[in-house]
């Protein structure tokens, strides 16, 4: 599988891990025409997210959590051991508190909601990419 | 009137005379009818009046007949023997003579020799004849009567004369003025002076001093008329000088001129009746002795004082009454000899030869060996080769009871040959109650034996035992009774057990009589009132104990103290209960979850569907909406971007629809922790799903609030609840013109109801009572599972809120949940307040900061913001003069911690500030 090449350091380098590659396609055709993200690919499932993050150097991972193969949970955990500056954001139709919280502790940055539309997504992105920390409406709801 | 018959004998031997006789007569007595017996000769007319059956009013006689003259037949007559003082000549019948010389010698001899009357013949005439009869048959009646008269008269005498003479009993009769006319021969013989002597005596000159005056003055009362009679008892003391003591009866024989005359004076000598008197009444002192004696043996009186004593005070006082001369008493021993132990009336040292009574081979020995009493008196005594010099009398009694010989008991006499009556049976007396006594004696030893067997088990029994006599007397008590009942044996010695425990009620009493009767009497369980006041728990049983004689001997008490074990058991029971109780909460519980899991299946198969559905038309709508944003961007004609708006629209309406079907799909416990929900921002997701379940044509509205208005409760399960809530509306709206169901939500005080109303036919009241039960349902099986309402209950109830149900038939219904109004659950609480996070982990200083950020709070990272800051939030100690509210963290701690102290200042974030 090839990935595209990544763009300036200014814009926010994402790679994606989705099984479906419907979604896969739209958020490329949604990165793709904004200018302060860069697509880096994505992957069909967890399995090789470390060494594709390590070699791609992306600032932003956004993972699903339904997902065939690796627990995408262990793998941003070994992810934020090997290489802290790459902020994982979990993207999945499923929002339930202990899910909200297992993946917090694994180190992700945020979470957010498929149903919560794209407009919530870019901008847990953007505050994640700004060093915050975020939660998608959905998933705000579940939390804390 | 007829007069009597007459039967009347004529003798005559001229039968022309008899004729003429008869003739005169019946002419005479016309009304008198006649009954004539004829003889002809003195033989005939006797053989007549001897053989004739019936008697003869009277007899006509000639007086010269062929075989002799009338004195013939007079002489010839029977007649009554003459008496002194008596009438001769008493006839069995009147002779009337008829004679043909009518001398008056001749009648005047005839007379004499008894005949009645005489007529001559001469003179013989009807009335003469008649007139005859009748006076000689009157004066025969007279003479009879007094004849008669006479006789009694002279037996009467006789008889009395007979009984004067002869009578026991001393008679004398005495003037008024005291002088004896006569007395009998046993008068004499009690004074001892002749009737000739007596006379010359003056009555009662015989009787003894002190009784002289009394009978004085019963004689003056007797004289003057007042008493009819008195008796006094006296003596009489005789010539020679010797008292007879003798009852006196004195009484009037004969009045004269109405005072009395004569006295009769009736003496009896009670002289030997008194000495037998006398002598049983000594003997029957003696027998009170023996009595007595027995009393304070066998009964156990005798005192202090030992039995040796009892028995020789005894035999002294029999010495002296009874009169034997002495009294020995051995005792067997256990080499079979016997031993005197006791000897009254005989100095032994005098008597050597007495000792000898009691070997083997003399008397008392034989009285052992015969085993039956010996009794020797003269001469049997002088015969006998063991007998002792000089000794008179003897008798021997063996002391046994029940083939038990204890020894002998013997009296002996030198001054008399023979024992008195009477005495011996007192001596065999007083020999049974020695053995009585003795084997009395034995069985008390044997019984106290035993009792003080019994009695040092009670007391050493590990239990509370207690042992009473009859009298309920403590005789033994274990340590553990006195411990138990807090008594000491000094207190319980001697005491009756209800004086000891007044306690005890009447029930106790009469166990204790039943035990006393020989009965058992138990109970597990009794209340008992300690002298302290306090109230315990006896098990008993009382049962008789048996004494050496098989005779109930008292009772023995045994207890045990079963407070404690009542206590635990009681607790035990209590403890029972509140399982059980906890049992039938939880099994209510768990049947309650189990009615909610079954209610929540129906939801689980649908919210599975619509999770899986709304999943996958999220997952198709997001491209879809990033490629019309794409369309959008492009430079297209303006018709084509209005198809793209269409489009937008449908995929937006799909994607509230995919929204609405998720939150069926979760499970309201798993969102338990979203403590409150916004209801407009609510509505706008469910609305979709809600309308999608309605029927063709009918309405759904809504009544929102104007102002955000928050509730206590989850999204999935508020949706949940006004799912089903609407689903049935829709039901009811079946089939029906096309209806309305209307949603409002609105705020009311601490409370936001939720109104689902719509305009169905409404539910009878049955109905209204029972639909919120499970499995209660108006529609048809497999359309319905009946459990809806149940669930909607179940959640709201959950939330703290209550269902209301208003309803009528044709007037719909409206289903109110009244749930509790929540706070806005991201407060701004933080506002105005400053906040320091300092923690090592960007990304977890980033997720605490941004949580409070969220709330308003100014979050600062520099160092001296610390000191300033409101809140702080650091890993490790708190930092040097800060003066917020710190919380702290270990450095590099897990998530989890992190997010309890996340929690931890939200809530110090909550807590209203304090402006000091």
């Amino acid at each position: 599988m090839t990935l595209p090449s990544s763009g300036s350091g200014r814009r926010h380098a994402v790679l994606c891990v989705d099984d479906n590659a419907e979604i896969a396609a739209a958020l490329e055709l949604l990165f793709s025409r904004l200018p302060d993200f860069e697509w880096l690919g994505w992957l069909p499932a967890a399995d090789h997210l470390v060494a594709e993050a390590l070699e791609r150097h992306p600032h932003l991972v956004l993972v699903d959590i339904d997902l065939p193969g690796a627990d995408p949970f262990h793998a941003i955990e070994e992810l934020a051991e090997r290489d802290p500056e790459v902020r994982a954001v979990m993207f999945s139709g499923h929002v339930r508190p202990e899910l909200v919280d297992r993946a917090l502790g694994a180190g992700a940055w945020g979470y957010v909601s498929k149903n919560d539309g794209e407009e919530e997504l870019l901008s847990v992105l953007r505050q994640v990419a700004a060093g915050e920390f975020a939660l998608s409406s959905e998933a705000g709801r579940m939390h804390v | 009137m007829t007069e009597p018959r007459w039967r009347l004998l004529i003798a005559d031997d001229n039968p022309d005379d008899r004729a003429l006789i008869q003739g005169a007569l019946l002419r005479g007595s016309a009304a008198r009818t006649f009954r004539f017996v004829e003889a002809g000769s003195v033989a005939e007319a006797l053989a007549r009046v001897r053989d004739d059956p019936d008697p003869f009013q009277a007899l006509l006689v000639d007086y010269t007949l062929p075989d002799g003259t009338a004195f013939d037949l007079l002489a010839g007559l029977p007649r009554e023997p003459e008496g002194p003082g008596m009438l001769p000549l008493l006839l069995p019948a009147p002779v009337v003579v008829v004679t043909g010389r009518g001398d008056g010698e001749l009648g005047a001899r005839l007379l004499r020799a008894g005949a009645t009357d005489f007529v001559g013949k001469d003179w013989l005439g009807p009335g003469s004849v008649t007139r005859a009869v009748e006076n000689a048959i009157e004066r025969h009646a007279m003479a009879a009567e007094l004849r008669a008269r006479q006789r009694a008269l002279h037996e009467s005498e006789s008889r009395s004369r007979t009984i004067f003479e002869h009578a026991t009993t001393g008679i004398a009769i005495i003037d008024a003025g005291g002088h004896y006319l006569r007395c009998n021969a046993a008068y004499s013989a009690i004074t001892g002076l002749s009737e000739e002597e007596l006379r010359h005596r003056e009555f009662p000159a015989l009787l003894h001093a002190e009784e002289r005056e009394r009978n004085r003055a019963h004689m003056q009362q007797l004289l003057a008329g007042a008493i009819p009679s008195y008796e006094l008892d006296g003596r009489f003391v005789r010539q020679d000088g010797s008292v007879r003591w003798v009852h006196k009866f004195v009484s009037v024989l004969d009045m004269e001129d109405g005072r009395p005359h004569e006295l009769i004076s009736l003496v009896t000598d009670v002289t030997a009746r008194r000495a037998a008197e006398a002598e049983l009444r000594e003997r029957d002192e003696a027998a009170r002795l023996v009595a007595d004696t027995a009393a304070r043996l066998v009964l156990g009186n005798a005192g202090g004082t030992s039995t040796e004593e009892v028995l020789s005070s005894t035999f002294r006082v029999l010495c002296r009454r009874v009169g034997a001369d002495c009294y020995l008493h051995y005792t067997l021993e256990a080499d079979g000899t016997l031993q005197l132990v006791s000897s009254v009336g005989v100095d032994l040292a005098a008597h050597p030869e007495v000792a000898r009574l009691h070997r083997g081979e003399q008397l008392c020995g034989q009285v052992l060996a015969r085993g039956a009493p010996l009794v020797l008196e003269e001469p049997e005594l002088a015969d006998c080769q063991l007998a002792i010099p000089g000794l008179r009398a003897y008798a021997g009694y063996p002391i046994a009871a029940e083939d038990r010989v204890f020894g002998v008991l013997a009296v002996a006499s030198w001054r008399r040959g023979r024992f008195r009556t009477g005495e011996l049976d007192l001596i065999a007396t007083l020999a049974d109650l020695v053995a009585a006594w003795l084997d009395r004696a034995r069985l008390t030893r044997a019984l106290r034996e035993r009792e003080e067997r019994l009695a040092l088990f009670i007391a050493h029994a590990p239990a509370a035992l207690a042992m009473f006599d009859r009298d309920l007397r403590c005789l033994a008590a274990s340590h553990r009774y006195l411990s138990d009942y807090a008594l000491d044996r000094h207190q319980l010695a001697g005491r009756p057990h209800h004086e000891v425990s007044p306690a005890l009620g009447p029930a106790w009493r009469e166990a204790h009589r039943r035990a006393l009767r020989g009965e058992v009497v138990r109970s597990e369980g009794d209340p008992y009132r300690t002298p302290a006041g306090e109230t315990r728990w006896v098990r008993w049983e009382v049962r008789p104990w048996v004494d050496g004689r098989d005779e109930v001997g008292g009772i023995i008490l045994a207890t045990e103290d079963v407070t404690e074990e009542r206590r635990l058991t009681e607790e035990l029971r209590l403890h029972r209960e509140e399982l059980q109780r906890l049992v039938e909460e939880r099994t209510g519980e768990l049947e309650a979850s189990h009615r909610r899991l079954r209610a929540s299946e129906r939801m689980a198969s649908l919210g599975t569907l619509s999770a899986g559905l709304g999943h996958d038309m999220g997952n198709l709508l997001m491209p879809m909406r990033v490629r019309l944003d794409t369309l959008q961007a492009l430079d297209l004609p303006g018709e084509v971007h209005r198809e793209l708006d269409g489009i937008r629209a449908s995929a937006s309406y799909l994607q509230r629809l995919a929204s609405g079907l998720r939150l069926l799909a979760v499970d309201p416990q798993q969102a338990a922790q979203e403590r409150a929900l916004e209801v407009g921002r609510w509505w706008r997701e469910a609305e979709a799903v809600l309308r999608n379940i309605l029927p063709r044509g009918t309405l759904l509205e809504a009544e929102l609030p104007d102002d955000p208005c928050w509730v206590r409760i989850s999204t999935p399960a508020l949706t949940q609840a006004v799912f089903n809530l609407v689903q049935n509306a829709g039901d009811a709206l079946k089939g029906l013109p096309p209806g309305t169901v209307t949603v409002a939500l609105e705020p009311c005080g601490a409370e936001v109801l939720v109104r689902v109303t719509d305009t169905g036919p409404g539910m009878s009241a049955e109905v209204q009572q029972r639909c919120m039960e499970p499995f209660f349902t108006t529609k048809a099986r497999g359309i319905s599972t009946g459990l809806g309402l149940a669930l909607v209950y179940g959640l709201v109830q959950e939330a703290g809120g209550v269902v209301e149900l208003r309803s009528a038939p044709g007037q719909g219904t409206t289903f109110t949940l009244r749930l509790p109004r929540a706070e806005p659950p991201l407060g701004r609480g933080g506002a105005g307040r400053s906040a320091y996070v300092g923690m090592e982990n960007p990304r977890l200083r980033a997720y605490v900061a941004a949580h409070l950020r969220q709330r308003g709070c100014e979050v600062q990272d520099s160092p001296a913001a610390a000191l300033t800051a409101d809140l702080l939030v650091v890993e490790g100690d708190a930092p040097p003069g800060a003066r917020g509210r710190v919380i702290t963290l270990p450095a590099a701690a897990p998530f989890g911690d992190v997010k309890l102290a996340l929690r931890a200042a939200l809530e110090e974030l909550d807590t209203p500030m304090v402006t000091t």
